[in-house]
C-alpha cells in the first residue's frame, strides 16, 4: 500500500490553548503518581527508587539514554511488571504503545483495534463485523488516520502500522498513555498528526508519558521532562526549566565528548575494503558507497526505508538483486557474499540488533557464546583445548571490562550492557576482522557499557578495521561516524559529513525532503 | 482489492474469515477435480456403496481434524487425539449402559482429557511433550477398559450411528454440523478472534490482554471433545470398540489440518478448509483400496501427501499455509515501500 | 549498573565454581536423583535386588533404548526432533535380518545394510528439516510413516530371513569377569564415541550453538543446515544400531517390536533435562532418563502390574518430569516459550 494512501492531519485543533507550558503541576490532583519504585532483574539495578506525579491532562516527556531503565519504570507504571518494592497509582486505566509494536499482521485494522472487546450481536453471541468495523473507524478517525479497517496490518508501512497501534491504545479512553519511542518510524506529517491527537487526549484530561530520543520533539509535546540515568531520577520538572544542552548532559551524566571517543586524526587509506556499487533487492536500490580501513561509515534513516537491509547485504545476509559489491577492488560475486560464512571468510563481521534472538545463545555460556565464530580457527586440530582458549577470551573480557562471574555464565544471565559486550567480544577473537557491520549496536544497552564499546569501536577503526554502522540514535551517529549516508525509500537520499552533521540536517534528508 | 473491500464492509462475517475461505475454496475445487477424475476412470468407485462407505470413512477424521486444526491455530499440536477417539470406542463397547449414557461419559472424558492437555500446555509444558504424554495415558487408560478389540456397543447407541439417508451417512452429516459450528466459533466469536492472536504470537497476546490461558484451556478442551466424538463416528464403522484403531488419526488429522491451509506456526487458516482436506485424504484411502493395493501402500502415500503439501508450501516461499500464498506476501522488517 | 565495573573476570574461588557448575547442571541432579530413588526402590522391591550383575543386566537388557535415545537426544539438541526411530529400529531389524539369513558369516553384511539404510533415512529427515524447512516433528512423523508402510509392504508383514546365532549369543554375552553384558558396553562406547564429539571438539561447540539458536549460530559463519542434517544422521544410524541390538536380544525380525521406542527415547531425553527448544541439556541426562525408564518398567513388572497401567505411569513421569525441568530452567536461561 502506498505511503500516499495515508492522509494527513484531519482538521486543525488549537494548540496553544493546551500545550503552554505551566509553572509546573499545580491545583489538579495527580493522574499518576507513583512512589520509590525500585527493579532488579538478577545483577541488574534497572530501576532505583524513582517517584514521579502528573497532572491530568499534562505531558511528560520521560528521557534517557538507551538502558537507562526507561522501558521498566514504563512497564511498572503500566502494571506489567511488579515492583520489588513501591507503589504506583493512576486515576483510571493505562494504555502503552511499546516500541516493539504488538499487532498482528495477519489480522485486518478493525479486527486489531477491537482485539477482545468486539462487539457482538447479542451478548455472548458472535461478532458483530459490521459494528466492528464502524467502532475500528471512528478511532482511526479519531486520530486523524484515514486507511482501509479491512486492510490486513501486515500490509501496512511500518509508519502506519506505528498509526494504529496508537489507535488501539486511544480507543481505550486511558487516564494515561504511555508512548513509548512512537514517533521512530514516522515522518514529520505523521508526527503533526500525532501531535495534534495527543493535545486533543490532553484536552479531554488525558495524561501522556511520552518517550523519544528527539529532542526537538520533546521540547515540542511536553509540559514535563523526568530524566533518568542509570536507573535513578536524575532530573524532573518544567519543561521550560531545560534546555537542549542542559538535557543532554544530564541524560548522559557526562560531556558528550567524553561519552564518544575522539575522532581519527589520521586520513584514511584510499583503498575502499567494501564498495556498494548500485546494490539493490529487498526494496534498497541504487546504493553505492565505499568503507574504507580506519573509517567509521553511518548509515542514518526512520524505521522501515531500507537501512537494515543495507547492513544485511554487506554482512551476507541477504543476496544481492542488483548492482555489485565490491571486496577490495574486486567483486564478491554475482549477488554479493553467498553467506555471513562467506562473509566472515573475507574479515567481514556482523553485530546483529536483536542480540536476544540473532545474536546470542542465551542458554550457553559466556566461553561458548565468545569462541562461537573463531572455534575453528583458535582450536586448528578441532579438539577444544580449554588453556588455549582462556588465553584468548580472558583478555577480551578484560578489554570490554566485562562483569561475570565464571566464563562457565549462561549469557542469558548478564545485563544487557553486557551481553552486547559478548556479542562484540566474538568478533575481537576472529583473526583478520576487516570490517564490522553493526545495526543497531547499543540498544537496551546502558551508558557506561556503551562508553566501552564506543572506546572499543574507535579502537578498532584506529588500527585499520573498517565499521559500517546503521542506528536509529542520531545523536550516536554524530558522534562515532566519519560520513552518515542518510536512507529514505529504500535508497541513500544524501550523505554528510559526520564531523559537521546535525540532527536538523539528518531528519531532513531521512523525511525525503531536500 | 477496492471491489472486494467494499463487499466486506457489508458483509455480516469477518473480513479475516472471508479471506481465509479463498484457499478453502481452491483445495474444494482440487477435491471436485479429484472426485470427478476418480468417477469417470474407476466403475466400482461411482457404486452408491462405495459413496456411502467413503461418507463413513470421512465422518471420524472430519471431527479430529477440525479439533486438530483449531489446536494447530493456536501453534499447538495435538498428538493424543488418536489414543482419545480409541479410548472413546472402548467406552462405547464396554460400558453396556444405555446410549445417552455413552454418550455424556464420552463428552466428558473428551472434554476432561483435552482440558488436562490444556493444564499442562498453559503450565508451560510443550504442547507436543504433553499430548505425547497423555497420548500414553489415554491409551493406557483405554487397555484398562477394554484390552482386546470387542465388546459390543448398546444397540441404542448404534442405531443411530449407523442411520443412513439415502446413501448418506448420519455421522457424515452430523460431523459436516460439527466442522461448520467449529469453524464459525473460531472464526466470528471473542473466544476465535483471540483463538488467531494467541496463536500469530502469544507474547502480543498477552501484551493485549486477552485472555491467553482460557484461550488455549477452551481450544485443548475442543480437540479432546471432537476427537473422543469422532470415536464415537469410528464405532459406527467398526461396531465395537478397539483400544488401537485410533493410533493413525493422529497423524491423519494433522496432515487434513495442513493440507487444509492451517498453518503449522499458528494464526492463520480456516477451519471449513478442512472439510475438502478430508475429502481428498478419504478418496486416496478409498482408491487404494480399490485398486486392490495391498494396505500399507496407504502409510506411503499419505506420508508422502503430507511431505509434498509442506514443501510445496514452503516452495511457495511461505514457509505456511495456503493464505499467504492466495493473498502475497507480507512486508518484511527493514523493506521499504 | 555503574559506569565503571568490578574487576574483569572475577573466578571466584573452587568451591564456588564447583557450585555454579552443578547449579548449571540442576536437571541432571534431578534426573539422576530420581533414576537413584528409582534404582533404591527396585532394589527393596525385588529378591536379590542389590546385586551389581542384576542391575547391569538389566542396563544391559535395554542397550537398545540407551543407543537410541543417544539419537534422540542429539536431534532435540540441534532444535529438533526424531519421530522416525521406532521405524527405523523395526526398519533395520527386518533389513539386517533379510541380510543375515540366519548365517554368522552374513552378520557384518546385515550389520553394514542396516546402518545405512537408518542413516539414509536420517539423511532424509534432515534435508526435509534443513533444506525444506518442514517442521522436524512433521518430517520426521510422515518420513517414519513411510519407512513403516515400507517395510510393510516389503515384508507383507512376515519379515524374511532370521537372526545368524552369532549376534544372538552376543546378546547373552558378557565381558570383564563375565559380569557386564556386551550390549552394554555398546551402548557405552557410543555413548563415549559422541559424547566426545559434543564436548571435546569444535564441531560439538558449534553444534550447540546451530541448537541453541540457529541465527544466532549462522549469523556467526556456522553452516547451520549441516549440523542438523549430522544430528538426524547420527540418530538414524542409532536407532539401527538399536534396532539390531532389539533383533539380537529378541531373537527373531519384528516389523513393530520397536513401535514403542520413539516414545521412549523422548521420554528418555526429556526426563534427563534435555529441552525441546535446542541447545539445552546434557548427554548424560539421556542415560539417566533411560535409567529412570528402565528401573520403572522392571519394578512395575516385577509387582505384576498391567501393561497398561505402565502406559499410564510413563505418560505421567513425562509430563511430570517435563513440568520440574521447566521449572529449573525456565529461570535465567531466557528460553521460556512452550
Amino acid at each position: 500500500m502506498p505511503r500516499s494512501e495515508l492522509s494527513s492531519i484531519a482538521e486543525p485543533i488549537d494548540v496553544s490553548a493546551t500545550s503552554a507550558v505551566s509553572g509546573g503541576p499545580t491545583g489538579s490532583p495527580p493522574a499518576l503518581a507513583c512512589d520509590a519504585l525500585d527493579k532488579r532483574f538478577g545483577a541488574t539495578h534497572a530501576v532505583r527508587a524513582v517517584s514521579l506525579s502528573l497532572g491530568a491532562g499534562r505531558t511528560l516527556a520521560l528521557m534517557g539514554e538507551n538502558g537507562a531503565g526507561k522501558s521498566t519504570l514504563m512497564a511498572m507504571l503500566a502494571g506489567e511488571l511488579k515492583p520489588d518494592t513501591g507503589s504506583v497509582t493512576v486515576a483510571g486505566s493505562v494504555a502503552v504503545v511499546h516500541q516493539e509494536l504488538s499487532l498482528f499482521p495477519y489480522l485486518t485494522i478493525a479486527e486489531n483495534l477491537c482485539l477482545g472487546r468486539e462487539p457482538r450481536l447479542f451478548p455472548g453471541g458472535p461478532v458483530n463485523n459490521r459494528a466492528l468495523r464502524t467502532l475500528a473507524r471512528a478511532a482511526l478517525d479519531r486520530l486523524g488516520v484515514a486507511l482501509d479497517v479491512d486492510t490486513a496490518v501486515g500490509r501496512l508501512s511500518p509508519a502506519e502500522q506505528q498509526l494504529v497501534e496508537i489507535a488501539r491504545a486511544v480507543a481505550l479512553d486511558p487516564a494515561l498513555l504511555i508512548l513509548d519511542e512512537p514517533t521512530s518510524s514516522l515522518e514529520p506529517s505523521q508526527v503533526d498528526l500525532l501531535h495534534a491527537a495527543t493535545e486533543r487526549l490532553k484536552a479531554g484530561g488525558t495524561s501522556v508519558i511520552f518517550v523519544s530520543h528527539r529532542l526537538e520533539e520533546v521540547f515540542r509535546f511536553a509540559d514535563e521532562i523526568a530524566v533518568m540515568r542509570s536507573g535513578a531520577l536524575v532530573g524532573a520538572g518544567p519543561a521550560s526549566d531545560f534546555t537542549r544542552e542542559s538535557l543532554v548532559s544530564s541524560m548522559v551524566g557526562r560531556e558528550l565528548e567524553q561519552l564518544y571517543p575522539d575522532r581519527s586524526a589520521a586520513q584514511p587509506a584510499a583503498e575502499p575494503v567494501l564498495a556498494f556499487d548500485g546494490a539493490g533487492g529487498h526494496g534498497v536500490r541504487d546504493v553505492s558507497f565505499a568503507i574504507r580501513p580506519g573509517q567509521i561509515v553511518g548509515i542514518a534513516g526512520l524505521e522501515g526505508h531500507g537501512q537494515h537491509v543495507v547492513a544485511e547485504l554487506a554482512a551476507g545476509v541477504r543476496r544481492l538483486q542488483a548492482g555489485q559489491l565490491v571486496l577490495d577492488g574486486s567483486s564478491t560475486g554475482r549477488a554479493g557474499f553467498k553467506s555471513p560464512r562467506a562473509a566472515i571468510a573475507a574479515g567481514v563481521a556482523f553485530v546483529p540488533p536483536d542480540r536476544r534472538t540473532s545474536g546470542l545463545m542465551l542458554p550457553l555460556s559466556i566461553a561458548e557464546n565468545l569462541t562461537v565464530a573463531a572455534a575453528h580457527r583458535l582450536h586448528p586440530a578441532r579438539l577444544l583445548n580449554g588453556a588455549r582458549e582462556r588465553r584468548a577470551t580472558g583478555p577480551v573480557a578484560e578489554r570490554l571490562r566485562l562483569r561475570f562471574q565464571s566464563m562457565e555464565q549462561r549469557v542469558g544471565e548478564l545485563s544487557g550492557g553486557n551481553q552486547q559486550k559478548v556479542l562484540f567480544g566474538r568478533w575481537l577473537l576472529v583473526p583478520g576482522l576487516r570490517l564490522l557491520v553493526l545495526d543497531d549496536p547499543t540498544r537496551g544497552v546502558d551508558v557506561g557499557a556503551r562508553a566501552e564499546i564506543y572506546g572499543v569501536l574507535r579502537e578498532l577503526a584506529d588500527r585499520g578495521v573498517a565499521v559500517l554502522l546503521v542506528s536509529t540514535d542520531m545523536l550516536e551517529l554524530i558522534g562515532l561516524a566519519d560520513e552518515i549516508h542518510v536512507m529514505y525509500e529504500g535508497a541513500i537520499r544524501g550523505s554528510v559529513p559526520g564531523h559537521s552533521a546535525t540532527e536538523e540536517e539528518i531528519m531532513t534528508l531521512a523525511a525525503g525532503a531536500a | 482489492m477496492s471491489a472486494l473491500a467494499t463487499s466486506r464492509r457489508s458483509s455480516p462475517l469477518g473480513t479475516t474469515t472471508l479471506a481465509g475461505l479463498k484457499p478453502a475454496l481452491f483445495i474444494t475445487l482440487v477435491s471436485i477435480v479429484a472426485v470427478v477424475i476418480a468417477a469417470i476412470v474407476s466403475e466400482p468407485f461411482r457404486s452408491p456403496t462405495n459413496v456411502e462407505s467413503l461418507l463413513f470413512q470421512m465422518a471420524p477424521l472430519l471431527l479430529v481434524a477440525a479439533g486438530q486444526a483449531i489446536v494447530i491455530t493456536t501453534a499447538g499440536i495435538d498428538l493424543s487425539v488418536g489414543s482419545m477417539m480409541s479410548l472413546a470406542t472402548v467406552l462405547a463397547a464396554a460400558s453396556s449402559s444405555s446410549a445417552g449414557a455413552v454418550v455424556a461419559i464420552v463428552v466428558a472424558v473428551g472434554l476432561l482429557g483435552g482440558l488436562g492437555n490444556g493444564i499442562g500446555v498453559v503450565s508451560g509444558v510443550n504442547p507436543l511433550v504433553m499430548t505425547l504424554g497423555t497420548m500414553a495415558i489415554f491409551r493406557g487408560v483405554a487397555l484398562l477398559v477394554l484390552g482386546q478389540p470387542g465388546g459390543v456397543v448398546p444397540a441404542d447407541l448404534l442405531t443411530p450411528l449407523t442411520t443412513v439417508f439415502g446413501h448418506v451417512p448420519l455421522t457424515f452429516l452430523l460431523a459436516l454440523g460439527g466442522v461448520a459450528i467449529l469453524w464459525l466459533a473460531s472464526a466470528e466469536t471473542r473466544w476465535g478472534r483471540a483463538l488467531f492472536a494467541v496463536g500469530g504470537d502469544e507474547a502480543h497476546a498477552r501484551r493485549a490482554r486477552l485472555p491467553v490461558r482460557r484461550t488455549l484451556l477452551i481450544a485443548y478442551s475442543l480437540s479432546g471433545l471432537f476427537a473422543a466424538l469422532a470415536g464415537l463416528a469410528l464405532v459406527a464403522r467398526i461396531y465395537s470398540g478397539d483400544p488401537n484403531v485410533g493410533d493413525p488419526f493422529a497423524l491423519d488429522s494433522i496432515t487434513a489440518a495442513l493440507i487444509g491451509g492451517i498453518a503449522v506456526t499458528g494464526g492463520r487458516g480456516s477451519v471449513l478448509a478442512v472439510i475438502p482436506a478430508v475429502l481428498l485424504l478419504a478418496l486416496t484411502d478409498n482408491l487404494l483400496n480399490l485398486a486392490g493395493v495391498f494396505s500399507y501402500w496407504q502409510y506411503i502415500a499419505k506420508g508422502v501427501i503430507l511431505i509434498l503439501t509442506l514443501a510445496a508450501y514452503h516452495a511457495a516461499g511461505r514457509p505456511t499455509g495456503l493464505l499467504t500464498m492466495a493473498r502475497g506476501g507480507w512486508r518484511k522488517r527493514g523493506g521499504a515501500a | 549498573m555503574s559506569a565503571v565495573q568490578a574487576p574483569p573476570a572475577a573466578s571466584g574461588s573452587r568451591g564456588e565454581q564447583l557450585r555454579r557448575r552443578l547449579l548449571r547442571s540442576r536437571e541432571l541432579l534431578v534426573s539422576y536423583g530420581l533414576a537413584l530413588a528409582l534404582l533404591i526402590a527396585f532394589a527393596v522391591a525385588t529378591p536379590g535386588g542389590w546385586e551389581p550383575q542384576r542391575i547391569l543386566t538389566i542396563l544391559g537388557q535395554n542397550a537398545q533404548l540407551g543407543i537410541a535415545a543417544i539419537g534422540q537426544t542429539v536431534v532435540l539438541l540441534s532444535g529438533g526432533l526424531d519421530l522416525s526411530i521406532g521405524p527405523v529400529m523395526n526398519l533395520a531389524s527386518v533389513v539386517s535380518s533379510a541380510q543375515m539369513r540366519g548365517q554368522d558369516g552374513n552378520i557384518a553384511q546385515g550389520i553394514a545394510v542396516a546402518i545405512a539404510a537408518g542413516g539414509l533415512v536420517g539423511l532424509v529427515n534432515g534435508l526435509l528439516v534443513s533444506r525444506a524447512k518442514i517442521p522436524p516433528l512433521l518430517a520426521t512423523l510422515a518420513v517414519g510413516t513411510i519407512v513403516q508402510g515400507g517395510y510393510y509392504v516389503y515384508t507383507e508383514g512376515q519379515p524374511k530371513g532370521g537372526v545368524a546365532p552369532g549376534l544372538q549369543s552376543a546378546a547373552d554375552a558378557k565381558v570383564l569377569g563375565s559380569i557386564v553384558p556386551w550390549w552394554l558396553v555398546l551402548w557405552i562406547a557410543v555413548w563415549i564415541v559422541v559424547a566426545f564429539l559434543l564436548y571435546r571438539t569444535t564441531w560439538g561447540r558449534r553444534f550447540y550453538a546451530a541448537g541453541a539458536s540457529p541465527r544466532a549460530a549462522w549469523l556467526s559463519g556456522v553452516a547451520v543446515s549441516r549440523y542438523v542434517v549430522g544430528a538426524y544422521v547420527l540418530s538414524g544410524i542409532c536407532a539401527a544400531i538399536a534396532g539390531i541390538a532389539l533383533t539380537a536380544y529378541t531373537g527373531s525380525p519384528s516389523v513393530s517390536g520397536a513401535d514403542s521406542y520413539t516414545l521412549q527415547t523422548v521420554a528418555a531425553a526429556v526426563i534427563g533435562g534435555v529441552a525441546f527448544s535446542g541447545g539445552i541439556g546434557r548427554l548424560a541426562g539421556a542415560f539417566a532418563g533411560v535409567a529412570v525408564l528402565v528401573f520403572l518398567t522392571t519394578i512395575l513388572e516385577t509387582l505384576n502390574v498391567d501393561s497398561a497401567v505402565q502406559y499410564v505411569v510413563q505418560g505421567a513421569v513425562l509430563i511430570g518430569m517435563m513440568l520440574v525441568n521447566r521449572r529449573l530452567i525456565g529461570r535465567g536461561s531466557g528460553s521460556a516459550g512452550r
